[in-house]
Order: C-alpha cells, then sequence, then structure tokens
C-alpha cells in the first residue's frame, strides 16, 4: 500500500512538475493562434521526453551516475565542454525565464510590480535550493501544479465542437491566416518546450540523489509513462482553451494573464485564482529544477561533489554555481526585459541544443560496459534514433525559421 | 574487449594481468574515495618509461593544468594559463594523486585517502578553488554545515 | 610525458605515408607495485584515421548501440590498427612505425 501511495505520488508529482513556463506560454500562444492544429508537435515532443527520460533514469538506477557525469566520459573533454557550454547557456536562460514567470504570477495576483517581485523570488528560490530537502521539494511543487488542471476544467465547461477539435489535432494543417514559416516555427517552439534539456539533467541526477537502484527503474517507469503522457495531455488542454475561448475572439497571447483568461472566462474568479497557484507552483518548480541543473551540470562535468545529500561546505563549488546563477537571473530581468519574451527564446535555444543534449544518452544506454543487461533494447533504440533524427531537423531548422519569421511575429 | 584489430598485425600476445585502455577507462572518469564521495575527474595521466622502454602510468594529473592540453588550441593554452598565472610559484605543476593511493580501477577510479586527512577534506586538498571557496564564501553562509533537511 | 601528449599523435610509416592518430593506449597492470595494485603499463596503441568518436569507444565496441550510429561510426573511423609500442619510434612531426607489419608475426 505504501508503494501504491510512492508510486502515486511519483506520478501525480510528474504530471503537475511537467508544465513550467514556456510550456504554458508555447501552448497558449499557439493555441490562440493555430488552434490544435500544432497538437503533433506537443504529442512528439512529449513521446521524445519519455523515450529519453525513461533512458536517462535508467542510466542514473544502474550506473549511480547522472547524465553529465558521463557525457564527458563518452565525448572526452573537448566536446564534453561544447555540449556543458551550451547546455549550461540553454538552462541558465531558462532558469531566468522560471523566475520571470514565478515574478509575472505573483503579479498578477497582488498587483505589485514583476520587477519588484523578481529579486524575492530569486532569494526565495535559492533558500529552497540551499536548504530544503530534495523530495519536499518536488513534491510539494509538484501537488500544487496539479492546479493546472483547471485549465481540463475550463475546456470542458466551455463546451467546444469536440469533433472540430479531433480533426484540428488529427489532420493538421496551416490555418489560412497563418504562414507555414510561422507555422513551423511554433512547431518548433512547442519540441524546445516539451524536451527542454534540464529535465533530463534534473531527473537523473535526481535519481542518483535518491540513490536510485536496478529496483527503482519500474517505478521511474510509471512516473515517466504515466505522469508524463497526462502532462502532456495537460499542455493541449492549455492549448485547447485558448484555441476554444481566444482563437474565435482573435486575441493573440502575450502575457501571461492572457495565457489565464479562458480559465476567467469559462470558470470564473475562483478559476482564476486556481490557476494561478498552477503557475505559481510550476513555475517555481521549475526554476528550482533549473537552477540547480545549472549546478548539476558543471558539477558533473569536472567531477566536483554536488548535490543535497552532502553538506553545503562539502560541495563549495557546486553551491557557489547556483548563488552565481541566482544573483545572475534576477539581474536580466531588473533589466526590464519582458519574460514571456524570454521565454520564447529560451524554447527556440533549448531546441537548437536539443540533439547535443540527447545523443550522449543514446549512447551511454547503449554501452554494455556501464549498463550490463539493461542496455537498450530495440523498441527504445528505433525510437530513440528515429526521434534523434528528428531532433537535429528541428535544432538545424530552429534559427533559420527565427530570423525569417522575425521569431514569430 | 579488442574489437577491430586488422589481420596481419603483430600478434604477439598481452602479458598476464589486469588490461586497462587508458582512454576508454581512465581518462576523463571520475576519482571518488572510499565512501564514494566525488572527488574529481582524470585530467590526465603522467607517464615514465621504464627499463623496458614501456610507458608506465606514474599519477593521474588533475586541475586545469593537467585539462587544458587536453582541449588544446587557443582555449586549452588559456584554460592553463589562468590558474598558472594566480599559482604563487614559478613554475606551476598540476594537481597529481600518486599511483600508490589508488585503491580500485572501475568505472569511477577509488582512491584511499591519505590519513592525514580528514574525509571530505580530501577534495580541497585537490582542488584549491574549493578550499577558497569554503572559506571566503560558501563557508560564510549560515546552513553551510547541515545536509538538507 | 603525459598521455594527452600521446593520443592524437599523428603515427606515419617509414615511408612517410601517414597512418593515422593514437586514439588509445592499450595498458597492462604488470608495472611495478604501486599501493597494492601493479601500475598500468602500456604495450600496444591503437591507431586510427580520426580522432571523431574514440572516446565513444566505437572502435572497442563496434557492436553496441542503435544500427544507424553503428554505420555512421564505422564509416568515419575506419578500421584501427593496432601496434606494439616497442616498434614505434619518434619521427620528425610525431611518431614512426618501424618495422614491416608482417615481420612481426612471432
Amino acid at each position: 500500500m505504501r508503494r501504491l501511495l510512492g508510486v502515486a505520488l511519483g506520478v501525480l508529482t510528474a504530471i503537475g512538475g511537467f508544465v513550467d513556463i514556456g510550456d504554458l506560454v508555447a501552448n497558449a500562444v499557439v493555441g490562440a493562434r493555430f488552434g490544435l492544429s500544432l497538437a503533433w508537435a506537443t504529442l512528439a515532443g512529449m513521446i521524445g521526453i519519455c523515450v529519453f527520460a525513461e533512458m536517462s533514469g535508467r542510466v542514473a538506477a544502474v550506473t549511480g551516475r547522472a547524465t553529465f557525469d558521463l557525457v564527458r566520459e563518452r565525448l572526452g573533454p573537448r566536446a564534453g565542454l561544447a555540449n556543458l557550454v551550451a547546455s549550461t547557456l540553454v538552462t541558465f536562460l531558462t532558469f531566468i525565464a522560471e523566475i520571470g514567470g514565478v515574478a509575472l504570477t505573483v503579479q498578477l495576483a497582488t498587483g505589485v510590480s514583476h520587477l519588484l517581485v523578481v529579486p524575492l523570488v530569486a532569494l526565495a528560490a535559492w533558500l529552497v535550493m540551499w536548504r530544503v530537502r530534495f523530495s519536499v521539494m518536488e513534491n510539494v511543487a509538484g501537488l500544487l501544479g496539479l492546479a493546472l488542471l483547471v485549465f481540463a476544467v475550463a475546456l470542458w465547461r466551455a463546451g467546444p465542437d469536440w469533433g472540430d477539435l479531433g480533426r484540428q489535432v488529427w489532420q493538421p494543417h496551416v490555418p489560412a491566416d497563418q504562414g507555414t514559416g510561422t507555422y513551423l516555427y511554433y512547431a518548433v517552439a512547442l519540441f524546445g518546450a516539451a524536451m527542454t534539456p534540464y529535465e533530463v539533467f534534473f531527473f537523473s541526477s535526481g535519481g542518483v540523489e535518491e540513490k536510485w537502484t536496478g529496483r527503482d527503474i519500474a517505478t521511474a517507469r510509471v512516473n515517466v509513462f504515466l505522469g508524463f503522457p497526462l502532462g502532456g495531455l495537460l499542455s493541449l488542454c492549455i492549448a485547447g482553451c485558448a484555441a476554444v475561448v481566444l482563437l474565435p475572439r482573435a486575441i493573440d497571447v502575450t502575457t501571461l494573464a492572457q495565457v489565464g483568461l479562458p480559465v476567467a472566462v469559462t470558470v470564473g474568479a475562483i478559476g482564476l485564482a486556481v490557476a494561478l497557484v498552477g503557475f505559481g507552483a510550476a513555475t517555481f518548480g521549475a526554476a528550482l529544477e533549473t537552477g540547480l541543473s545549472c549546478g548539476y551540470s558543471i558539477a558533473q562535468y569536472f567531477g566536483w561533489s554536488w548535490g543535497k545529500l552532502v553538506r553545503p561546505r562539502q560541495a563549495a563549488r557546486f553551491h557557489t554555481v547556483v548563488l552565481l546563477a541566482s544573483i545572475a537571473a534576477p539581474l536580466v530581468l531588473l533589466t526590464g526585459v519582458d519574460p514571456i519574451v524570454v521565454t520564447e527564446y529560451s524554447l527556440i535555444f533549448s531546441a537548437v541544443a536539443l540533439p547535443l543534449t540527447y545523443f550522449p544518452i543514446l549512447v551511454i544506454a547503449n554501452d554494455s560496459d556501464y549498463m550490463g543487461t539493461k542496455v537498450n533494447g530495440r523498441l527504445a533504440n528505433l525510437l530513440g534514433t528515429v526521434i534523434l533524427v528528428l531532433l537535429i531537423v528541428v535544432a538545424l531548422a530552429a534559427i533559420p525559421l527565427m530570423l525569417l519569421t522575425g521569431a514569430g511575429r | 574487449m579488442t574489437g577491430g584489430t586488422e589481420a596481419g598485425q603483430a600478434s604477439s600476445p598481452l602479458p598476464p594481468g589486469r588490461r586497462l585502455d587508458l582512454h576508454l577507462q581512465l581518462l576523463d572518469h571520475q576519482v571518488v574515495d572510499q565512501d564514494g564521495n566525488l572527488l574529481c575527474k582524470i585530467d590526465d595521466l603522467e607517464l615514465d618509461l621504464d627499463a623496458d622502454g614501456l610507458p608506465v602510468v606514474s599519477a593521474l594529473l588533475v586541475g586545469p593544468l593537467a585539462l587544458g592540453p587536453r582541449l588544446g588550441g587557443r582555449l586549452g593554452r588559456w584554460w592553463a594559463a589562468v590558474p598558472a598565472r594566480l599559482s604563487p610559484r614559478a613554475n606551476p605543476e598540476p594537481v597529481r594523486i600518486l599511483l600508490s593511493e589508488v585503491i580500485d580501477y572501475g568505472s569511477a577510479v577509488v582512491v584511499g585517502r591519505p590519513e592525514r586527512h580528514r574525509p571530505l577534506e580530501f577534495a580541497r586538498t585537490l582542488a584549491p578553488l574549493e578550499d577558497w571557496l569554503v572559506r571566503h564564501v560558501i563557508g560564510r553562509i549560515p546552513g553551510n554545515r547541515h545536509e538538507s533537511e | 610525458m603525459r598521455a594527452s601528449e600521446l593520443i592524437g599523435t599523428t603515427v606515419r610509416a617509414t615511408d612517410g605515408r601517414v597512418l593515422g592518430r593514437i586514439v588509445e593506449l592499450h595498458a597492462v597492470l604488470d608495472g611495478p607495485l604501486r599501493g597494492g595494485l601493479s601500475a598500468p603499463r602500456i604495450h600496444e596503441v591503437s591507431i586510427a584515421r580520426t580522432q571523431i568518436g574514440a572516446a565513444l569507444g566505437y572502435q572497442h565496441h563496434p557492436e553496441q548501440g542503435p544500427w544507424a550510429v553503428r554505420r555512421v561510426m564505422g564509416a568515419i573511423l575506419g578500421r584501427p590498427l593496432r601496434v606494439p609500442w616497442r616498434h614505434l619510434r619518434p619521427g620528425e612531426d610525431g611518431l614512426v612505425l618501424a618495422g614491416d607489419l608482417r615481420s612481426d608475426l612471432d
């Protein structure tokens, strides 16, 4: 029974933790402009993260080593360093976006300008990363993030034409008033949102912190294969709400308030309050994950001690990185840059970094020296290779599309 | 383990003893202490020629002065130059872990802690940066002595 | 001498033709005893056309990994040459593999 509760907690946390500021913004923006005709990108990204999260979780359970730890061993110091720099920059950019997202949520809830809130959010995030236990952090943020289920409620209450929505999903096409370039640009953004690199760094580092062994693989798989897809459906609900409520009114999403507007319209003020709790939990949780992941990737490349299970004075370099990130991120936001814009750029650069992040995982998961009998089977390799090819296409297309479409205008 | 060799190569067999491919199994691998604490990565290896003319590994080399040459090019030279300039010594050398301290070669190399160091402080002797940060930054923030509760 | 000075060094045949670069140092733990374990001693090296993928270990585990990656790696790396250390001599620019390969079959 206790084990069942543990598994349930893991799944719920995965659902609530799946969505971050990138998913919120990308899905709402896309829903308001393209309806559900880009659902295939969200679904494909969701399959991708499931496949690779399972691999990196399995690697962590069998080898006791996290992803970045092994990247340098397998790619060598030069390629590993290039990978590190790219991944850390993207993760740091995402961290800035998440802090901004929390600040915007507080602004929506209290009316206080987000600029005043940013330093407090960063301080709070750093304090949690410094002191709070890993599992507590994850569980609280994940469970509160379930408040985002209000988007599913809102979608149902909006009484949409389900047949029409279904057609948009399964017969996707570029809407008449949008360009193909913009359509593809947002497909790239959705991939970047679903498969942001920090997700696997954090997942595998967490597995190492929690000392997973071979016996934990099954639990990790349930979390991944049940939790992530449900989280993906939640993303689609956010897009669906925008599609049903905003698209017919030609309202574009450029602020966090507009992301929550469909909920306010169909469920009322209570619904919006619940949505704000969800926004706050999801983005704050993701801020913790990205902040720690900046430290994880650098520490793991250099072989430093890291993590929350050792005393901070025994992982000084790791904690210094996290501290520096927590200081630098609010400074960037205090320049007045719009956090939504930062989010959109973080997604595109995530998309560019995707093949670099996931290729080593595919290689390591196949290495019988590390994995013993738990190497990838044919299905994992087939899916992994197909997704990796797709990611290479996405990565190559990202910057050109961004330039061509003026970042989606 | 010895795949990919061509026909017609020297066929004199390797002597008995455990085999170790230095690039694949030693370089860039993690070094841990006996309690499993992470210490550093092996950035390079020091080799001496023995009486038979064969190179023997004499020490594990750690730190930016060791990693710089492996990164190569201008980046590598800069990587080694910065800590060299910060070092008080005239001809700075990379940090060395003597082979006599190695206990096991696994996917991570296990190193025994020399008697004079208390546990978890060994890492600070390997990395001056860690030591400096504990003294001046992390060590000054409240709560640094406790694991996350 | 450091391992980094050996790995990546160009090796030529006696006629000057480039054979490749050293990608691996094959050691055996048969050196002097150091604190309980024998030191690794390099007996052979592997020479390959290119460095790419060397740390991935593809020349050691050509059968690992997804089919597509194996094919690509096989094409890039070619088949590495494995030679005894004592057959290498210092050359003008890197190392020289002395001695005819075939004559080494003891």
